[in-house]
């Protein structure tokens, strides 16, 4: 049960990273990117594949953000031209090209079985220190993670980048540089994820390409509307709320009998009705944006 | 080339491009059906409804309960799924998104994927994980030269061209199909020329939804269903829309067509015959890629789709 | 009366009027020119007279019924009123001819067709390319498309939102005179709002000048042209005297 216990912190701290990072570029830039996984992915195949071949797992992760702050950037890059519903969708598309390339690249991947067995920094420490490390490892990034976005969004960055999303006319005209902005944001936010990705593949020690479908970057998103898009408290709350929810449901096929194969589409839809009663009667989430509103209006 | 015999080669030619043709008609029927709905219904919703293409799974499954389940027959079962998914996007469109685009756009377009997901996650919950087949006898296939066609196949594009003839035919010369026109092109002007924009717009959302049912349940018909429907419809689909132009209805023909060619082409050319080096085919398994490339390609290059049918700003 | 507005309030955000009780009517086939500062709630006028925006407090009467709680599309139909809207004022991607057809939706088929036979008749510019698409049309092609559909349905009242913007000063004139023509034609009433306060005054019977959601001055339209005050304010600085207004002014009397 205190395994248990500990498994859940651990992955709601590293869920909390990749509702950090998109936070940063939904919540407070308005960035919708629905391909937000394809960052995640990034720092777990890099942490994965680094260690098929017999790299430390430090590597991994460098490797694994170098190349996530790349992607962030052309992504980002991207947003030159594209209204925004437009570039959700592309996002979501490049994403999908990742988890298809991952799924049919074997060689490199291990295809659709994905790469197991992967050494972390822990593997030599057995029992509950070990899990202890890895919970004190992840808090301490999650931690490092907030402190970063509460930097970016409190500096002039951050009200640049809201001004970016209230008022993209007006942004450009005080002579910001939208796309330059966007790409910067993508190019911080991206490697946040990328960590998460990486500690997470490395405290499983296993990544395959069903850890890359929507589905993950829609939990993310949730986890921003329950908590309060915008906002990164709001953010770590809602990656802890969604990781309570889901260890939950564990416990709810022994009160109610809920064949093992549906179980985790049970958890969806509890997820999904969740997000979709805070849409509808509280699209602001728990904890509110607090915005100076700027009124430019007529 | 120059040493075979003319019959020879031809024949050789038939055995590629028939079942190319065949392939490419099935599957311009299947994505344009599901891609006209949510072209009609971008310029009026204003935001990229990514739950559209779960209709399809909506509808096929629907069709499934009521064919086998009320034992109605494939016919009229596949009829009442239809009917039974137009219904579902109406209520949805007065009592989700409706209340969703008031707050804002951003807010609609994630309670579209919310929505996708609930849906999915319903459809896994209740009739499990595994494909389903609509009960069909089995009819053998009619040869066409060496390749095969289903009679399923032949009504599929068969059905589909009707129903394209019948919604071209609407929206030129009717009045109703005007004032759809009018209210995609720009809703505030159509309640300015007295037209009844909520009631259009749930006229064409009801619409929209059984299109893409159809596409769905055509697509069961042809193979199967499953839950994945509805997203590995999801970016083709939306290829196809903004390659169409969106508002435009013979521009989601044109493109889904253009696609479907483009899927079943691009897998069966031989690129090392082309750079003249070992054969070198793009596995099989890469055939959604196709869609996505396309969808980012064209939303970078051409937002406001190819052929300049459509009614949107880039 | 033709159109009355009595106490009318509305705005966007909560607790935030942009109109603050505005008073006015229009006699039967009068031209009325609105006028005033950037942000003085002209645009929003025109919504809340067409339902676009809902009024807070006050009323809107149209010969002599009350349409204050009716939607736009209702206005239009039971109403009589139409709206020539400043910007996207066409279909785009439609005909020309189903441009027209479309202000008379709800006429019978064979009405409809003989009244945008009229009108497509009257301006060759659009006659003679009835087919071609409207987004094809040059800007001030495209203002007099606006107008024939809003026409169609022989409206009582016609709300016009700055028709002269972004038209080259040879097409205002002529659009102006396309104003007092159409009047003649239809026996309609215009309510004008405008930015080209000289030359839409010049030809209107009556103007208002709005300040701050409220109605600053009301008077006939020659009266206003000759306010030094209304002048230096409203009409670019130019005071009453030079002969560019003078000249106008001796057109009107």
């Amino acid at each position: 049960m205190l395994d248990f216990a500990l498994y859940v912190a651990t992955i709601a701290a590293v869920y909390a990273l990749f509702a950090l990072s998109l936070n940063l570029q939904a919540g407070v830039t308005g960035l919708l990117n629905f391909g937000h996984v394809a960052f995640f992915g990034v720092g777990a195949y890099s942490s994965g594949i680094v260690a098929l071949h017999g790299g430390h797992w430090l590597l991994g992760v460098l490797v694994g953000v170098v190349v996530s702050s790349l992607l962030g950037a052309v992504i980002g890059r991207l947003g030159r031209t594209l209204a925004a519903d437009y570039w959700a969708i592309v996002t979501l598309a490049v994403a999908e090209c990742l988890r298809l390339v991952v799924v049919n690249e074997g060689d490199l991947t291990g295809g659709p079985q994905g790469i197991s067995g992967i050494a972390g920094p822990f593997s030599s420490v057995s029992g509950l220190a070990g899990s202890l490390s890895w919970l004190v490892l992840c808090v301490v990034l999650a931690a490092l993670a907030y402190l970063v976005a509460e930097t970016l969004t409190g500096m002039q960055f951050g009200r640049v980048l809201r001004l970016l999303r209230e008022e993209p006319m007006l942004a450009a005209s005080l002579g910001h540089n939208i796309t330059a902005e966007k790409t910067r944001v993508l190019a911080v936010a991206a490697p946040i994820a990328a960590v998460g990705g990486s500690v997470y593949t490395l405290y499983i020690s296993y990544i395959g390409p069903n850890q890359l479908l929507p589905i993950e970057t829609f939990l993310v998103f949730t986890m921003l509307i329950i908590g309060g898009i915008g906002n990164n408290r709001g953010a770590v709350f809602g990656a802890l709320v969604i990781q309570l929810i889901y260890a939950g449901s564990r416990f709810l096929k022994d009160i109610f009998p809920i064949p093992d194969q549906s179980a985790s589409s049970v958890r969806l839809l509890i997820v999904g009705l969740v997000l979709t009663a805070f849409l509808m009667t509280r699209p602001e989430g728990l904890f509110a944006e607090k915005l100076r509103r700027i009124d430019v209006h007529q | 080339m120059g040493d075979q015999n003319p019959d020879h080669s031809r024949t050789e030619a038939g055995r590629v491009l028939v079942p190319i043709l065949i392939d490419t008609l099935v599957r311009t029927s299947q994505l344009s059906l599901v891609a006209v709905g949510l072209s009609m219904t971008w310029g009026i919703v204003r935001f990229a409804n990514v739950a559209h293409v779960q209709y399809a799974p909506v509808g096929a499954y629907f069709a499934l309960v009521a064919a086998s389940g009320l034992g109605l027959g494939v016919v009229a079962g596949s009829l009442v799924g239809i009917v039974a998914a137009g219904v579902v996007g109406v209520l949805l469109h007065l009592f989700f998104f409706r209340r969703l685009s008031s707050f804002s756009s951003a807010t609609a377009l994630i309670g579209s994927l919310a929505l996708s997901i609930v849906i999915t996650a319903s459809i896994q919950a209740i009739a499990g994980p595994r494909p389903e087949r609509l009960p069909l006898p089995s009819a053998p296939g009619i040869p066409i030269g060496d390749a095969f066609v289903t009679r399923a196949q032949v009504y599929v594009v068969v059905l589909t061209a009707v129903i394209f003839v019948a919604l071209f035919l609407v929206l030129s010369f009717t009045n109703l199909g005007r004032a759809i026109r009018c209210v995609a092109a720009n809703p505030d002007l159509a309640s300015s020329s007295g037209i009844d924009v909520r009631r259009i717009s749930t006229a064409v959302v009801f619409a929209a939804a059984a299109l893409a049912a159809t596409g769905g349940v055509f697509i069961a018909v042809d193979t199967s269903m499953s839950l994945e429907m509805g997203s590995t419809l999801l970016l083709a689909v939306f290829a196809a829309v903004t390659m169409g132009g969106i508002g435009s209805v013979g521009g989601s023909l044109l493109a889904a067509a253009i696609l479907a060619l483009a899927e079943s082409t691009v897998l069966r050319i031989d690129f090392g015959a082309v750079f003249g080096s070992h054969p070198l085919l793009i596995p099989i398994s890469y055939r959604p890629a196709v869609g996505f490339v396309a969808v980012i390609l064209v939303m970078l290059f051409r937002p406001q789709g190819l052929f300049g049918l459509g009614g949107r700003r880039a | 009366m033709k159109l009355q507005a009595k106490d009318l309030t509305a705005g966007y955000v909560a607790g935030v009027n942009i109109l603050n009780g505005i008073s006015f009517d229009l006699a039967d086939q009068e031209i009325m020119t609105v006028i005033g500062p950037n942000g003085s709630g002209k645009s929003t006028f025109l919504k809340c007279l067409m339902g676009f925006v809902p009024a807070r407090t006050g009323t809107v009467t149209v010969s002599g019924t009350d349409c204050t709680r009716d939607a736009a599309h209702r206005r239009v139909r039971r109403h009589r009123m139409a709206f020539v809207p400043q910007l996207d004022n066409v279909f785009g991607p439609l005909s020309i001819r189903d441009n027209v057809r479309a202000g008379g939706q709800y006429m019978p088929r064979r009405e409809r067709e003989r009244r945008a036979d009229e009108l497509l008749g009257r301006y060759p510019a659009l006659g003679d390319r009835q087919n071609a698409r409207a987004d094809s049309l040059s800007g001030g092609e495209r203002q007099l498309l606006a107008v024939c559909r809003a026409l169609m349905p022989r409206p009582d009242v016609l709300l016009l939102d700055e028709p002269s913007a972004g038209l080259s000063p040879a097409k205002v004139t002529e659009l102006f005179d396309t104003i007092v023509d159409i009047r003649a034609r239809e026996n309609v009433t215009v309510l004008c709002v405008e930015q080209n306060a000289v030359q839409s005054l010049a030809v209107s019977d009556r103007g208002i000048v709005l300040v701050q959601g409220q109605v600053a001055l009301e008077g006939a339209a020659h009266e206003l042209l000759l306010d030094p005050q209304v002048s230096e304010l409203y009409l670019g600085g130019l005071p009453a005297s030079t002969p560019e207004v003078q000249s106008v002014v001796k057109g009107v009397l």
